[in-house]
């Protein structure tokens, strides 16, 4: 980068002796300025050009600032790229996460039951299949897998006859069929 | 030269609106509401109409005007029949037996009309079942399901042939409908959802589930109602999963001696305005 700093300086140099008369093969009239409008004048200023151009690296100038903005741009289109990996993938993710089912624990507390099943409105109010495990502290769980999105209501059935609401759940709801269920949003 | 780096935000620009386009692309794949739900639910004009409900009733009018109504309605029609009968069919499979004719004989012709009506047979079907399942009398599950029947004809009146809710959320709204109505939900709560809920084309699962967390809410409060419980929180930036945390708050207001016409207040201050639980929290509890 130097070298071609000092090339160049002794080109503007060589210019300038030019204009002034001192130096190289034609002098010039002292009237004929090299940036005048006259022929000398824009022959001096050609051969100056010519030289400059001709020189290696003259034209790195323009082309570092080129390749400046070549990579600011690169740098604006890989910064926007990233952008949008990432608000597609977090759009993604949200849009499996909400499709994707959550594992929902029923748990409730009958330490003399000899059976705890969930019926709800996912399994039809079938509770076949939805038979609670009990722990040695008496209470009954199973873990459930739910889609997303919707709330669910769902009864206990103790001893297969005993049809309960979710005693933990903060309210209960009349079922229209004389009973009460709990719900459960997701 | 100089243009190109002020051309760089121009980049940045487009590929967040690329970004949020296929996002959007994403959500309405889904059905949205999510919440980004939310972003689904449309623009109200100036009178609080959604901005989708004045174009569906624009379009229905400009059917009408076109002629295509009739074809839609023969479509609608044959899609009436056709449930109609799948659902005796699966009527006589499910109840079978000489002693249950009586009965099914009733349900027939509550599910002949509902259906008619444009109610889905799939939650008429649902409320049979859990009456089956919790061994109820014939008499009360008949009841049952006619007191349904009228509120589910009254929701389809309400919906007018609408494409909302899609059919395989349907059903579900129709049970939330009827479980908020007979909880304590005022009718004119229950309409102003499923109206605002039709024209932004919410999410039907997420309009459910905010129809059975108002039902809890008024049960919490002993069946005091609750006011525009359910449209606050449709329209809230909740996520459905947190509408029982909703329901726990008004458990807690509850305890503490809050009123029920106090929660609400606070409800439709907090989360009606973009507020989050805790806001709600903060309200009810200093």
């Amino acid at each position: 980068m130097d070298d071609r700093r000092v090339e160049i300086r002794k080109a503007a140099l060589r210019m300038l002796d030019e204009r002034d008369g001192l130096g190289g093969s034609s002098p010039v009239p002292p009237e004929a300025l090299p940036f005048g409008d006259d022929e000398a004048g824009r022959a001096v200023v050609g051969r100056a050009m010519a030289a400059l151009r001709s020189m290696d690296g003259v034209g790195s100038g323009y082309e570092g600032r080129a390749a400046k903005l070549r990579g600011s741009r690169i740098a604006w289109l890989a910064a926007a790229a990233a952008l949008v990996a990432v608000a597609s993938s977090a759009l993604t993710l949200a849009f499996v996460r909400r499709g994707s089912p959550a594992e929902v624990r029923f748990v409730l507390e009958a330490p003399d039951a000899t059976s705890v099943w969930l019926a709800a409105d996912f399994n039809d109010w079938s509770p076949s299949g939805y038979e609670l495990e009990k722990a040695p502290d008496g209470t009954w769980s199973i873990t459930v897998r739910l889609r997303r999105g919707a709330s669910y209501s769902y009864n206990f059935v103790i001893d297969g006859e005993r049809w309960v609401a979710d005693p933990a759940a903060p309210s209960g709801l009349d079922d229209g069929l004389g009973g009460v269920c709990s719900s459960l949003s997701l | 030269m100089a243009k190109r780096p002020t051309s760089a935000p121009r980049f940045v620009a487009a590929a967040i609106l690329l970004a949020i386009g296929v996002g959007a692309f994403a959500q309405g794949g889904q059905g949205s509401g999510g919440q980004s739900d939310q972003a689904a639910q449309g623009k109200e004009q100036p009178d609080g109409t959604p901005a989708a409900a004045a174009s569906a009733s624009a379009s229905g009018r400009a059917g009408a005007d076109t002629g295509e109504r009739p074809s839609s309605e023969a479509r609608g029609e044959a899609t009436r029949a056709r449930a109609e009968l799948e659902f005796m069919r699966w009527l006589d499979s499910y109840m079978p037996g000489g002693e249950l004719e009586t009965t099914r004989a009733r349900l027939r012709e509550m599910a002949a009309v509902a259906i008619e009506a444009g109610v889905p047979a799939d939650a008429i079907k649902a409320r049979i079942r859990e009456a089956v399942a919790k061994r109820v009398s014939a008499e009360t599950m008949l009841r049952a399901i006619e007191e349904d029947a009228l509120r589910w004809r009254w929701v389809a009146r309400l919906l007018d042939g609408s494409d909302w809710p899609p059919d395989d959320g349907a059903a579900e709204l129709y049970l939330a409908v009827s479980t908020a109505l007979r909880n304590g939900v005022g009718e004119a709560s229950v309409a102003k959802l499923i109206i605002w809920a039709k024209g932004a084309g919410a999410d039907a699962a997420k309009a459910g589930a905010a129809l059975t967390t108002a039902a809890s809410l008024s049960m919490t409060f002993r069946g005091a109602g609750a006011g525009d419980a359910a449209l606050t929180l449709l329209r809230s930036r909740l996520r459905v999963r947190q509408y029982s945390a909703a329901v726990e708050l008004a458990v807690r207001a509850r305890t503490a001696g809050v009123t029920p016409e106090r929660f609400m207040e606070a409800l439709e201050a907090t989360l009606g305005r973009g507020g989050s639980l805790r806001d709600l929290e903060r309200a009810l509890f200093g």
